[in-house]
């Protein structure tokens, strides 16, 4: 069992307000949790993103206490709420949740809906109104009190399961993905909403969600769920910076990966390295500069993942350029463009932003931020680059000590280095 | 004018509309609604149902018009029918269909739960047991009670003399009860169909927010209100015109309810078809209160769930011992509601002199032999079968294009007219309608007519039509709705016909149900009560009536072992019909509906 990690501000695992030790929840065959642990401090924003059946459904129910865990231990504020043959029931938690499809009861009022978890607490009835008519004031729907939910729209709907979940001031708030029934723009105000309201609230919130950019704005810290597994755990930037694995990398936002060897040991700064990959001319290879996640070795069969922030354009010609590629296809923003780019050998970069208006067809220079291109060692499935003869033989002769020189590269070997 | 757009080089181009000529004039021609289909349907039903109907309701009122008395209007058959025995039969027919509403739905909520929304062991033999029970006559249901627990039944042959249940069951305990049961899967299937709309959600964010398990059943039960609801006017409508155990049971236990006294008004005499009117006005008076009472029930409410937010639903996962409890509770129901009557029945045509004054307990397979060997005996079988067979195929011959025009839209009034009147006719108690077609068809005009069809199989055979059509049109409404319309214009735009489009794309969806349709029409018929009594030729009985004369005559175990050879009979043929579309029917057709787990 590992040991969980509390996040926040520094807090002992006693002070914790929620702490998972070797959550684990099979269905069946299905191994749909394993091990988890972490720990969450007071007052702090969790967000945990995977993709689907990664197991953050699973996670949120076995926190409410919808889900019986098979094995492992849950604690809120302290207290065991499961493990072993203990498991409180839900409505013992002193916890309240927003659900994905909101879960409005259609036959109560709005004003019925807020004030159900007051009247579950058992807070007089004068009180209650009271703060029902306060929580509706604060997000924003004092004229709905009496309307029902089927008469509100979606963004309405959501701020009444909002106001559910705040109204009875828990100490945890749990989020089952809220947002991604409603279109982009309502998400985006919402989102800043609930950021907004939970912060002001001081209550610890636990936030499951499929949308790394949710992730990244609403957490003080993300988690990353792989097949039932806890893979990274960290503030939003460390997760974007460093992410601890090529799954991690891809779901947090790529627009491309590049293959190609590991060269050196000459590097322009210590904490970078050189790659050779593959350009369109199958006798020449670029040589870049990229930031290395895990030890490796010259020679090594590398990938290299590309944050949209890594890709900028420029003149195919300028010295900046280390690749050049074909705008694909182009996408009008109003600060600027999305572009699709072609390298070649079947490679793309997309979401590539540019405010310069390039044409479909037209051949530009991509320079690429050695710190947003991150080398992961090769997927063992995937076949070592094609490189060079010149580039392997040179590859070959280098001795394990790594006696490679930079190759000559198609373009130059200029990669930037924004810090 | 409309605006004319230049078109660009390579542009797209804008083209005119013209008003509403748009959409018709790129549909095939023969794609557009037909408008004889809806007058034909209309003559028909009206035919089948308006003019028999209404001229007996009309006989309550005005008698004169029918030669049944000398008043061009009056309202003394309404004075009869709200005084003395009629008035009393009225109140018990009342009381029978507000417990038994209670009873049913008091059984099918929690059995619905359990089947729907848990992973209760056996599930499907379950659901079979609620067709099963909506397939079996009430009477039938009733008579297996009876003969268990009757003085000199079963029971007491068996040397068991279960005295209480007796007094229960022959009193308004008993008729209360078995209608209840008969009901259950009406409220089952309403209630059923309503809790997809439920998903678990509800009940989550109930229990989250402090809500306990039972307080959280309690929160999240009325969003199916409007199914609650439903079923008990359902179960209420269907009680109170029940005829089954009002001519068996409520019969016996000197119960007397309305359609009794409706069928006795015009089958013995005095004969007075006013008075039968009436009674028939008040139990149609009757069902429409129980329509209002639900409408006032869900007024100011709002229960809309399903929206493309709605997630599925999971089942509650029982450990051992709930599946313990839940199961023995589910098999208590089906034991009392089917494993009683069964029981009751078989029990009771295997043993001999049941029903005489020769006490002794001794089985025999000797009624058996007499049923299938004596003419008096499988005559009326054959007949019956004979009857099922045409009238389930005629139903499902004209349930489709009925269907059909009360799902199109745009159908205009004609179609919604025809709503109201097959709405109507599934809530009209069937002896109401045998009664209407007694008095039209015995009418002097029909005879000069040439239309003299009273005492011939015609009559009975239109009638069990006229019976089946509104319910069987109507199940066929939900999947002919699912069946969207431009599946057909998708291949009448291909090439194909009108019926070719109907034979690919129509049949193959709707197949699983027509079959059903057919089996519900053929099941119903061969052993239906109601229109049988009234309408049976002279010396030519149907099953049911031949059933009834043997127990008339004290012949317990001959016309127990009659109802059980037919009831083996009827799922011989349903057997072998699911079998013939299981082998026949291409696997796309039975995949359209199918379940996926």
């Amino acid at each position: 069992m590992s040991t969980p990690r509390v996040l926040g501000s520094g807090e002992p695992d006693g002070a914790a307000s929620v702490q998972l030790s070797g959550l684990t929840k099979h269905y069946s065959d299905v191994r749909a949790l394993q091990d988890v642990s972490l720990a969450v401090g007071r007052s702090r924003f969790l967000v945990l993103l995977g993709p689907s059946g990664s197991g953050k459904s699973t996670l949120i129910r076995c926190l409410a206490g919808i889900e019986r865990p098979t094995a492992g231990e849950i604690r809120l504020a302290g207290d065991v709420v499961a493990g072993g043959h203990r498991h409180l029931s839900p409505e013992r938690r002193d916890l309240a949740m927003v659900f994905q499809d909101f879960a409005l009861w259609p036959h109560m009022t709005v004003g019925e809906n807020v004030q159900f978890p007051l009247r579950r607490r058992k807070v007089a009835s004068g009180a209650a109104a009271d703060r029902v008519r306060a929580m509706l004031q604060r997000v924003g729907l004092t004229r709905h009190a009496e309307r029902y939910p089927h008469e509100l729209s979606g963004g309405e709907q959501q701020r009444v399961a909002l106001a559910r979940a705040l109204v009875a001031n828990p100490a945890l708030l749990l989020f089952d993905e809220p947002l991604s029934s409603l279109d982009a723009n309502l998400r985006e105000r919402l989102r800043i909403e609930i950021g907004t309201l939970v912060r002001e609230q001081g209550a610890t919130a636990v936030y499951i969600t499929h949308d790394q950019a949710e992730a990244f704005a609403l957490g003080d810290e993300v988690g990353i769920l792989e097949s039932g597994r806890l893979v990274q755990l960290g503030a939003p930037e460390t997760i974007y910076r460093t992410p601890a694995s090529p799954f991690v990398a891809r779901f947090t936002g790529l627009s491309g990966v590049l293959t190609g060897r590991l060269l050196g040991p000459e590097r322009v700064r210590p904490e970078r390295v050189r790659v050779a990959v593959p350009t369109t001319d199958s006798t020449r290879q670029a040589d870049i500069s990229a930031t290395p996640m895990a030890e490796l070795r010259p020679g090594a069969a590398v990938q290299v993942m590309l944050r949209p922030t890594a890709v900028r354009l420029c003149d195919p010609e300028a010295r900046a350029a280390t690749l050049r590629a074909v705008v694909r296809d182009s996408a009008y923003h109003g600060r600027g463009y999305d572009y699709v780019l072609e390298l070649g050998n079947g490679l793309e970069l997309t979401g590539v932003f540019d405010r310069r208006r390039f044409t479909r067809g037209e051949t530009v220079g991509v320079h690429l931020a050695a710190e947003q291109a991150l080398v992961f060692a090769q997927d063992a499935a995937l076949n070592a680059p094609p490189l060079a003869a010149e580039a392997l033989a040179r590859s070959a002769g280098a001795g394990p000590a790594g006696a490679l020189t930079p190759l000559p590269h198609a373009f130059n070997s200029h990669t930037a280095e924004v810090d | 004018m409309s605006q004319r757009l230049a078109p660009e080089s390579g542009g797209a181009v804008a083209l005119p509309v013209t008003a509403g000529g748009r959409l018709r004039s790129l549909l095939p021609a023969r794609a557009r609604p037909r408008p004889g289909l809806s007058g034909i349907m209309a003559v028909l039903l009206g035919l089948l149902l308006v003019v028999p109907i209404g001229a007996f309701l009309l006989v309550a009122v005005m008698p004169r018009l029918f030669d049944q008395g000398n008043a061009l209007f009056t309202l003394g058959a309404f004075g009869a029918a709200l005084s003395g025995p009629s008035l009393h039969a009225l109140g018990d027919t009342a009381l029978v269909g507000a417990g038994s509403a209670v009873v049913a739905v008091a059984c099918a909520l929690p059995l619905a739960l359990l089947i729907h929304r848990t992973n209760l062991i056996g599930r499907r033999a379950w659901t079979v047991g609620i067709w099963a029970l909506l397939l079996a006559p009430s009477y039938l249901v009733a008579l297996g009670w009876e003969r268990l627990f009757e003085p000199g039944g079963v029971l007491v042959r068996a040397g068991v003399n279960a005295v209480f249940i007796r007094h229960l069951l022959y009193g308004p305990a008993g008729v209360i009860g078995v209608d209840g049961i008969k009901g259950v899967p009406f409220a089952y299937l309403a209630i059923a169909a309503a809790l997809p709309g439920l998903g678990s959600s509800f009940e989550h964010a109930a229990r989250v927010h402090g809500a306990g398990r039972l307080q959280a059943l309690r929160t999240v039960v009325p969003i199916i209100a409007p199914a609650i609801w439903t079923s008990f006017a359902i179960v209420f409508a269907e009680s109170i015109s029940d005829f089954g155990v009002a001519a068996t049971l409520a019969y016996d236990a000197h119960f007397p309810v309305s359609t009794f006294a409706l069928f006795n008004a015009v089958d013995n005499e005095p004969i007075s078809f006013p008075l039968a009117a009436a009674i028939g006005c008040t139990l149609v008076a009757l069902a429409g209160l129980a329509l209002l009472a639900q409408r006032r029930a869900l007024r100011g409410r709002s229960y809309q769930v399903l929206s493309g937010r709605t997630r599925p639903y999971t089942r509650h996962r029982f450990g051992r011992a709930g599946q313990l409890v839940a199961g023995a509770g589910v098999g208590g129901f089906f034991l009392v509601a089917l494993g009683v009557p069964v029981f009751g029945a078989i029990s009771a045509s295997l043993i001999k002199n049941l029903g005489t004054q020769l006490y002794g307990f001794q089985l025999t397979l000797d009624n058996y032999r007499r049923v299938l060997t004596g003419s008096d005996l499988y005559t009326p079988m054959l007949y019956s079968l004979r009857l099922a067979l045409i009238v389930g195929t005629i139903v499902m011959l004209l349930s489709v294009p009925v269907a059909r025009l009360l799902t199109r839209r745009a159908s205009g009034p004609v179609a919604g007219m025809l709503d109201y009147l097959l709405l109507g006719a599934v809530a009209l108690p069937s002896i109401v309608m045998a009664a209407g077609y007694i008095l039209v068809y015995n009418l002097p005009v029909m005879h000069s007519l040439g239309l003299a069809l009273y005492g011939t199989t015609t009559l009975l055979t239109i009638a069990y039509v006229a019976g089946a059509l509104p319910n069987n049109s109507r199940i066929l409404i939900g999947p002919l709705a699912q069946l969207h319309e431009t599946l057909l214009t998708s291949a009448r735009t291909h090439g194909a016909t009108g019926a070719t489009a109907w034979r690919r794309v129509g049949l193959p969806v709707l197949s699983r149900f027509i079959v059903w349709v057919w089996l519900y029409c053929f099941a119903g018929t061969l052993l239906e009560l109601p229109i049988s009594e009234l309408l049976y030729p002279p010396s030519q009985f149907p099953l049911s009536v031949a059933i009834e004369r043997r127990l008339s005559t004290y012949d317990f175990a001959g016309g127990t072992a009659m109802e059980v050879v037919a009831v083996v009979g009827a799922l011989v043929v349903t057997g072998v019909v699911l079998a013939l579309y299981r082998v026949l029917a291409p696997r796309g057709w039975r995949n359209v509906g199918a379940a996926t787990s």
